[in-house]
């Protein structure tokens, strides 16, 4: 009886040990990634955000516009200096939600991105900043006035022509990577409350830094 | 059956010393990041400079605001998403995205509790910058989610904490310039807790932190030459 009480207390011991070192604790959710290769030897890949469903939060002021104005959780943008913070989910080209994104915006500074995939790692991305209002002036010049609804299609590129965006790796699997993306917006509609309707597109065509 | 018992009886008293073990492990100690060589300072106080907090697991943090969209979906459900305003000893604002991720590198016998933390960090009129790190929270974790709600002992607070743990070497996070006056630099960073309060009932009180980070010089354009 005593024996197999101590052994007992062994096995207990012993597993839970082993459990706390080699149980894997975190093991994340990895959709398949889809990537094509692209003709110089890189990896093209398509992030997807779907406004308004996937946008998070915001903060910005009146520069910002209608990206900082929009329903939901929006807040003021600290000090005097110009700037706008938006985040949003990700997804891939299948449509499904894949991480989670920032984009900081200072006109002076330009646009940065922090694309983080749980289960594949972040990925960094800078840009030259578009003009202060940007959107707001392309859906002026497609018709919309201030203040009320709209809906039609505009798409805009960033960073414009002929500036060009650059990834700057990141971590875990895009470490030492680095390459070039374009952010299409498309949208589609303004609601009656400055809610914005279509898509971002995150293009990105990277390689293995040599 | 009576040995089998007693066996049973056994492989718990083993799992319970197992536990206690695990709970007091020397073997994970306080965070290798020092931050005070670390010369640029950015300090926030929870919850009040947290603007936005979502996540999807009912924590002693809650998230907020209210009708905040919730990470739910399973590829993003463990990842925590925040919204943080920082200012400067100098009351210089600065605003970040911050991203936690469960990172693959948590085990409770050597390592502790660790996630990614992912800062985009912009000081308006300056720049933005990214702090790339990886934090061991399993001593917050242990002093106060497992000592004060599980086992119903109080915190002896108030009490602070280094949490960075990494990737660097010297267990400091990498800081990667993105804009403005912090393009092509790098450098450190570690960020310190100080926790205030902490009761069963209410979750954290008076949390205030400090992210502290330092920059290589910039390069010479003209290669000192």
């Amino acid at each position: 009886m005593r024996t197999a009480f101590v052994v007992g207390v062994l096995l207990g011991l012993a597993g839970v040990l082993a459990a706390a070192r080699f149980a894997p604790w975190v093991d994340p959710v990895r959709l398949p990634s889809h990537t094509t290769v692209v003709s110089n030897g890189g990896r093209a890949e398509t992030f997807v955000i779907r406004l308004p469903a996937d946008r998070i939060a915001a903060a910005g002021g009146a520069e910002a516009g209608l990206r900082a104005d929009a329903p939901g959780t929006v807040f003021s943008a600290p000090g005097s200096a110009a700037v706008l913070v938006e985040q949003f989910k990700v997804r891939d080209r299948d449509g499904q939600v894949i991480g989670i994104a920032a984009r900081h915006w200072a006109p002076a500074d330009g646009a940065v991105w922090l694309l983080v995939v749980p289960g594949r790692g972040t990925m960094l991305l800078t840009g030259d900043a578009e003009p202060a209002r940007a959107l707001d002036t392309a859906l002026s010049a497609a018709g919309r006035r201030a203040g009320t609804p709209w809906s039609g299609e505009l798409r805009v590129v960033f960073p414009r022509a002929p500036s060009v965006g650059r990834v700057h790796g990141g971590t875990h699997e895009f470490e030492g990577l680095e390459g070039t993306y374009t952010e299409t917006w498309t949208i589609t509609g303004v609601g009656e409350s400055g809610e914005l309707r279509g898509t971002i597109e995150l293009g990105t065509v990277v390689s293995r830094r040599t | 059956m009576m040995r089998f018992l007693t066996l049973i009886v056994g492989l718990l008293v083993g799992a319970a010393a197992g536990a206690a073990l695990i709970f007091v492990n020397p073997l994970i100690g306080p965070a290798d990041g020092k931050p005070d060589d670390l010369d640029r300072v950015l300090t926030y106080e929870l919850p009040a400079s947290a603007l936005m907090l979502t996540h999807s697991r009912p924590l002693s943090v809650p998230a907020w605001p209210d009708g905040v969209e919730e990470l739910w979906e399973r590829t993003v459900r463990t990842s925590a998403l925040g919204l943080v305003m920082l200012s400067s000893p100098a009351g210089e604002p600065a605003i970040a995205s911050r991203v936690l991720v469960p990172s693959r590198r948590t085990e409770l016998m050597t390592t502790g509790v660790v996630v990614d933390d992912f800062w985009l960090l912009t000081l308006p009129g300056k720049g933005s910058l990214y702090v790339l790190g990886e934090s061991n929270v399993w001593p917050i974790a242990k002093d106060t989610l497992v000592s004060a709600s599980l086992l119903q002992r109080p915190f002896q607070g108030p009490r602070s904490y280094v949490t960075t743990a990494g990737p660097a070497p010297d267990g400091r996070a990498l800081v990667v310039g993105a804009t403005g006056d912090f393009a092509n630099r790098e450098g450190r960073a570690v960020e310190r807790y100080r926790i205030g309060k902490f009761t069963r009932e209410r979750g954290f009180g008076d949390v205030s932190a400090e992210l502290r980070f330092a920059l290589d010089p910039p390069s010479d354009p003209d290669g000192g030459v």
